[in-house]
């Protein structure tokens, strides 16, 4: 049994004196959570068919009058990378008390125009023009897999999530390229999801370890990509840029694996594009330089922005 | 787990996760904060709380990612709507407890982490291992050093004897 430290025990006791909310509302807000997602989805889909237009009412889909399958049973949970489960602690008898019976929760709809997928980057302006790119796949809502090498498996509270994975052309290859366009609810939301985006790729290096790479490291150049936040009409205009790789082991070449993100939050939107590939060096200047070739990602900042609020 | 166990644990576990995550995060208000909008997300995740077989475990991991990510301590000046449902909160901080939180401070962030957790939440080496993701000789190096730290901040009542 660990030793007490008295002064730890009472500072501890402060806890119980912090206010706490009913349960009820703590469900409640639970359940606020969940219907935002559903929602999204939903929202998301609804605005296909609203563009569709004739297509969709002359489309033989109609006949099942039963109803989208997006309507009906909750999509699987936004995966959470906040808390793994833990072998359990000597179990605690809770006593009893009065239980406060939960109340319907009408769904909120959001207030804002959700992103498309005409939002989303294609091949031309993240590939290098001298190749020829391809889409891989589009997912809507997450693939269920691994986005890129840092993905941080919790996005905040989107009420639309589209990804794009693209790489070059051929079943040879594979995708390297994913463009996701996220859509949140609120201003302060998508601040949030930014920020959990850009934090996880740049407290990559963990990641990149556990994925088998050796000395890994992470470089966050965002205060080096020129942004002229006055080219699109939103608010807050924000950009996170860095880059990260790990030595392959037993390469015989010092091969690395990189990982470069690029996440740009316009008001309630997010566009997250990350790249992953192999080789032995990453020779672009962030910054335009009249002497070197300026990295991809930060040179198309303006036409990424651009694309995300239209 | 159905309503009734769910607030039943609420009921609970949120002061002692709350006294937890203050002890680690040194912050009374960003505590009740974070440990709040972790049992509003293990709500939303009941499934997988079932499948965790310590949910406050969870809570607590969850409520630490919080008062430790950025965006919280960005956002504090912010306030969402449903805030105005709270109670005011007027906890004034004893003597006592200003000097544990001046002490707490000034260990590194692993460190005050293993000390709560071991010494206050009672998890063993290997559950604080788990939890935090850190080796168990890790756990044990900090656990040593930030005693260490602690007892010549402190006076000299607190020194921890071990076993």
């Amino acid at each position: 049994m660990p030793e007490r430290i008295p002064q730890l025990d009472r500072l501890a006791a402060a806890g119980k004196e912090a206010p706490m909310l009913p349960p009820s509302e703590i469900r409640r807000r639970g359940n606020r959570r969940r219907a935002g997602r559903y929602l999204g989805t939903a929202a998301g889909v609804a605005a296909l068919a609203i563009i569709a237009g004739v297509a969709v009412w002359q489309s033989p889909l109609l006949d099942d009058r039963s109803g989208p399958d997006w309507a009906g049973p909750s999509p699987s949970p936004t995966a959470s990378p906040t808390a793994t489960p833990t072998p359990p602690p000597t179990p605690t008898t809770v006593p009893p008390t009065p239980s406060t019976p939960g109340s319907p929760v009408a769904p909120e709809v959001p207030s804002v125009t959700p992103p498309g997928w005409a939002n989303v980057p294609t091949a031309d302006l993240l590939l290098d023009p001298q190749v020829t790119g391809e889409v891989k796949a589009e997912h809507e809502p997450p693939p269920g897999v691994a986005i890129g090498l840092c993905d941080p498996g919790d996005y905040g509270s989107p009420s639309t999530f589209l990804v794009r994975e693209l790489g070059l052309a051929g079943d040879a290859y594979p995708t390297d390229v994913w463009a996701v366009v996220l859509g949140y609810p609120s201003v302060d939301a998508a601040t949030a999801g930014f920020d959990t985006i850009n934090d996880a790729a740049i407290n990559c290096a963990g990641q990149l370890e556990d994925a088998g790479l050796t000395d890994a490291r992470i470089q966050d150049h965002s205060d080096d990509v020129v942004l002229n936040p006055d080219i699109v009409d939103a608010e807050p205009v924000r950009v996170g840029y860095s880059f990260g790789f790990g030595l392959i082991p037993e390469d015989a070449y010092d091969t690395g694996r990189w990982t470069e993100s690029t996440v740009l939050q316009a008001g309630e939107r997010v566009m997250w594009i990350t790249t992953t590939f192999d080789g032995q060096d990453f020779n672009c200047s962030v910054a335009p330089d009249p002497d070197a070739q300026q990295c991809l990602r930060p040179a198309a900042v303006p036409s990424l922005l651009t694309l995300l609020v239209e | 787990m159905d309503e009734d166990q769910f607030d039943r644990f609420y009921a609970a576990s949120f002061g002692r996760v709350v006294g937890a995550i203050y002890a680690m995060c040194g912050n009374l208000t960003e505590a009740q904060d974070c440990v709040q909008e972790a049992f509003i997300r293990a709500w939303d995740h009941r499934r997988k709380l079932d499948l965790a077989n310590s949910p406050e475990a969870w809570v607590r991991t969850t409520a630490y990612r919080l008062a430790v990510s950025r965006w919280r301590k960005a956002r504090r000046a912010f306030r969402q709507p449903d805030r105005a449902l709270e109670h005011a909160r007027d906890l004034e901080p004893t003597p006592d407890r200003i000097v544990l939180e001046a002490a707490l401070a000034k260990l590194p962030e692993d460190q005050r982490r293993a000390i709560v957790l071991y010494h206050l939440c009672d998890l063993s080496i290997a559950q604080v291992a788990e939890e935090v993701g850190s080796p168990t000789g890790t756990v044990k190096a900090r656990l040593s050093r930030g005693r260490a730290t602690l007892a010549q901040l402190l006076n000299p009542e607190v020194e921890v004897r071990h076993a």
